[in-house]
């Protein structure tokens, strides 16, 4: 076939497909009788409502000395790992506010870290795009230099994002600035599986989040500078299971809802949104009323019922709860006493989820726990 | 922002001089639209038989308002003791707050 009619072919492939997508969205516009919002107020269901003193600060976890950029708790319940600006990991206790662990990186420009599903590794990435695995028992020099026991390389762009494979302590997935996402072997060091990258059906942007289901494992979210989440199935990486429009900017964080066939986004648009994996719908958009501006949304995470969206903002502490049924702001963190003092940067549920940890700007962490009189349906 | 598909500068500059290369990037390209095309079509028929988001949101309503969330004022039974965890022994303020230099 000679090059002209190759580009005619081509021309032709690619006014189908924008055709497709038209016909997609004008099909889902249908389907879209309701949302979250509407629905559940038609059924009668009213705000979540806090008194003053519900959610407080029960913790302040002192000790970076730059932004808080990061942060992962344990599955087991009570250790964090954070990253900062200041270039080290710090692993802490958060009961008791100890920190056990206050690791130097070899490259202080780290924007991601995470806990291994055994707690006894942490992973960290960032503008050096390799991800770093540390044994939480190798020995500190007196500097906090711990050899790394793992460098996972190959990224050709910063690394955003990483998440171990929940109960797999040998598989880690990573996001990256090259669009791609890489499943890894932490053992062996090397990739299992490419998500997107040239020639290849995946997001056109740097890839900032990823998100992988506790219910289902093969399946993780990706969120994008492409204004794109897509639904990823490890077990077939040469293209994304779905593609989720709908933000008008940057996707910064994604979140698996608690049930895992559904998840939640934030973006620079300012808002956040929830989606269904199975059927592909945008369930509700989460906009904040007033000031004019959209400010971008940092961070996010669900409560354990999947209830309450936290979210943090890029101005001041802002840190809203939505209730996820009524798309509802019912509290902002940001106004409740000991608040933090700039932004917040991140956000995340210990794994009973009886504790909301959050990481900000002004070097601090602090833990979030519900200290009111609890009432049983 | 909408996704369109755009042939890449590059590849037509080849193909303008003939180089073998810039046709094989042509090749690929055309057969990534294609496969699109193929997958888009699948989306559609599959979008024939989803569900209407108000169904879609009756489960999700079941599923929030059956799990038990140490974070609401009014939740589920059962109750974890161990919710409270955050409010015995020392708070924050007699915490570690060593800086690391």
């Amino acid at each position: 076939m000679s090059v002209s009619e190759l580009k005619e072919r081509h021309a032709v492939a690619t006014e189908t497909v924008n055709n497709l997508r038209d016909r997609l969205r004008q099909r889902r516009l249908q389907l879209l009788d309701t949302d979250v919002a509407r629905y559940s107020s038609a059924q009668g269901r009213t705000p979540v409502s806090f008194g003053a003193t519900d959610l407080v600060c029960c913790r302040t976890l002192q000790g970076h000395t730059g932004k808080v950029y990061s942060l992962d708790w344990t599955p087991e319940r009570n250790r964090i790992v954070s990253a900062s600006q200041d270039g080290r990991l710090i692993v802490w206790n958060a009961l008791t506010s100890q920190k056990t662990h206050a690791i130097k990186l070899p490259c202080a420009w780290v924007m991601t870290c995470a806990f291994s599903p055994n707690g006894q590794s942490v992973a960290c990435g960032g503008l050096d795009s390799v991800c770093s695995i540390f044994s939480l028992s190798s020995t500190a020099d007196k500097d906090g230099t711990v050899p790394v026991s793992r460098m996972l390389s190959g990224h050709r762009g910063y690394v955003s994002c990483c998440q171990y494979v929940p109960n797999e302590d040998a598989h880690l997935i990573t996001s990256s600035g090259d669009q791609t996402c890489i499943l890894w072997d932490v053992t062996t060091g090397l990739k299992t599986s490419v998500f997107g990258g040239e020639f290849q059906s995946g997001h056109t942007a740097d890839v900032l989040s990823v998100s992988i289901s506790g219910s289902n494992p093969n399946w993780f979210i990706s969120g994008s500078c492409d204004s794109t989440a897509r639904l990823w199935d490890t077990r077939a990486a040469s293209r994304a299971v779905r593609t989720f429009h709908g933000h008008e900017g940057d996707v910064n964080t994604v979140k698996f809802f608690p049930d895992g066939y559904r998840f939640g986004t934030g973006s620079d648009d300012g808002t956040c949104r929830l989606y269904d994996i199975r059927t592909g719908h945008q369930l509700q958009v989460y906009q904040p009323h007033g000031d004019g501006e959209n400010t971008p949304v940092t961070s996010i995470a669900f409560s354990v019922s999947g209830r309450l969206l936290f979210a943090g903002y890029a101005s001041n502490n802002t840190c809203y709860v939505w209730d996820t049924l009524l798309g509802e702001v019912v509290l902002d963190l940001g106004l409740v006493q000991d608040s933090h003092k700039n932004r917040i940067s991140c956000l995340g549920l210990s794994a009973d989820g009886s504790a909301l940890c959050t990481g900000s700007w002004d070097s601090n962490l602090k833990i979030w726990a519900f200290g009111g009189h609890r009432r049983v349906i | 922002m909408e996704e369109t598909v755009v042939l890449e500068e590059e590849a037509l500059s080849l193909v303008g001089n003939g180089d073998a290369r810039g046709k094989h990037r042509i090749l690929a390209e055309l057969a990534r639209v294609e496969q699109e095309v193929t997958f888009l079509e699948q989306e559609l028929e599959e979008l024939d038989q989803a569900d209407i988001v108000s169904t879609v949101c009756e489960e999700l309503l079941f599923v929030i308002e059956k799990r038990p969330d140490p974070l609401l004022p009014l939740t589920n039974e059962p109750l974890d003791l161990g919710w409270d965890r955050w409010f015995e022994g020392p708070n924050g303020g007699e915490g570690c707050r060593c800086l690391i230099l």
